[in-house]
């Protein structure tokens, strides 16, 4: 399992987290290299056009960063990091909401062959340039620390 | 030109300015009715503000736009509206204004620019990216 789906299941099974976005929390593997569009996710719009509260997560590569290199099991340390990339239409209330309880369930939170996940910056208000057509999005970065 | 403006200013059946719009509107008015489109835009908060009939012309171009979210065409179009009419009244259309174009949710134009330099009419530049 990826990081990025592992943080998906954790974001489902909290009830705060669910009760705003339902089913709408998608990792970048899970909707392609077309990402959300109202063919692949129709359930991110509402009948008005409006985006839904969603949370697309998205891993970016591993950073090797040579703290720990082992010669006899070929292991080396890296950190990688994920990005919550929060959506909704126009305003930021709802995201605002999702990003405080995302701070809250993943901080410290350890991942499988991992160590705890530790928040690195969350953005300011944004627009969405691209498949959303303006909707309004922050990002909030984790990284995590691994070794193998 | 000196002598056209004073002829313009002697000839009491010259037009006035304020006349020269409105013919101009009733002639974008006359555009607009042979080709009209129903919108309701909403306004930067998300509010309907009701129906309102406008011509529009769609730019046949499309672009790739990327973000986080994915890749989605980016077209345009331009909006006709009026104003200073006689009788109708000005198209409300304002820049960050936005609207569905077709019963299709993801089918949303928001508008990106305003250019009211021609007499009698308004126009919109309206983009779409999904």
């Amino acid at each position: 399992m990826s990081y990025e789906s592992e943080i998906q299941t954790i974001l489902l099974a909290d009830p705060t987290i669910f009760s705003i976005t339902g089913n709408r929390i998608y990792t970048t593997s899970e909707v392609g290299p077309l990402g959300i569009t109202f063919e692949s996710t129709p359930a991110v719009f509402n009948a008005d056009g409006d985006v839904q509260p969603t949370i697309l997560v998205q891993e970016r590569e591993a950073l090797f960063d040579g703290v720990v290199i082992d010669y006899i099991d070929n292991e080396i340390s890296q950190v990688q990091v994920i990005e919550l990339w929060i959506y909704q239409d126009r305003n930021y209330d709802q995201i605002d909401l999702l990003l405080l309880r995302t701070r809250k369930v993943l901080n410290g939170t350890p991942l499988t062959n991992g160590f705890e996940l530790e928040l690195v910056l969350t953005t300011g208000p944004l627009q969405d340039t691209g498949a959303l057509n303006k909707a309004s999005v922050k990002r909030q970065d984790w990284s995590i620390n691994s070794v193998y | 030109m000196a002598y056209l403006e004073t002829w313009l200013t002697n000839n009491p059946s010259v037009l006035t300015p304020a006349e020269v719009k409105e013919n101009c509107a009733i002639l974008a008015w006359n555009r607009i009715l042979m080709d009209p489109t129903t919108v309701n835009f909403r306004n930067a908060s998300g509010t309907k503000i009701g129906e309102q009939d406008v011509r529009l012309e769609s730019d046949n171009r499309a672009s790739f736009v990327e973000s986080a979210a994915g890749v989605a065409p980016k077209r345009k179009l331009i909006i006709f509206g009026i104003r200073d009419h006689p009788t109708e009244p000005d198209t409300d259309m304002k820049e960050g204004y936005y609207f569905n174009l077709t019963a299709d949710p993801a089918d949303r134009y928001t508008i990106i620019d305003i250019i009211d330099t021609v007499d009698g009419e308004v126009q919109g530049i309206a983009e779409a990216s999904r």
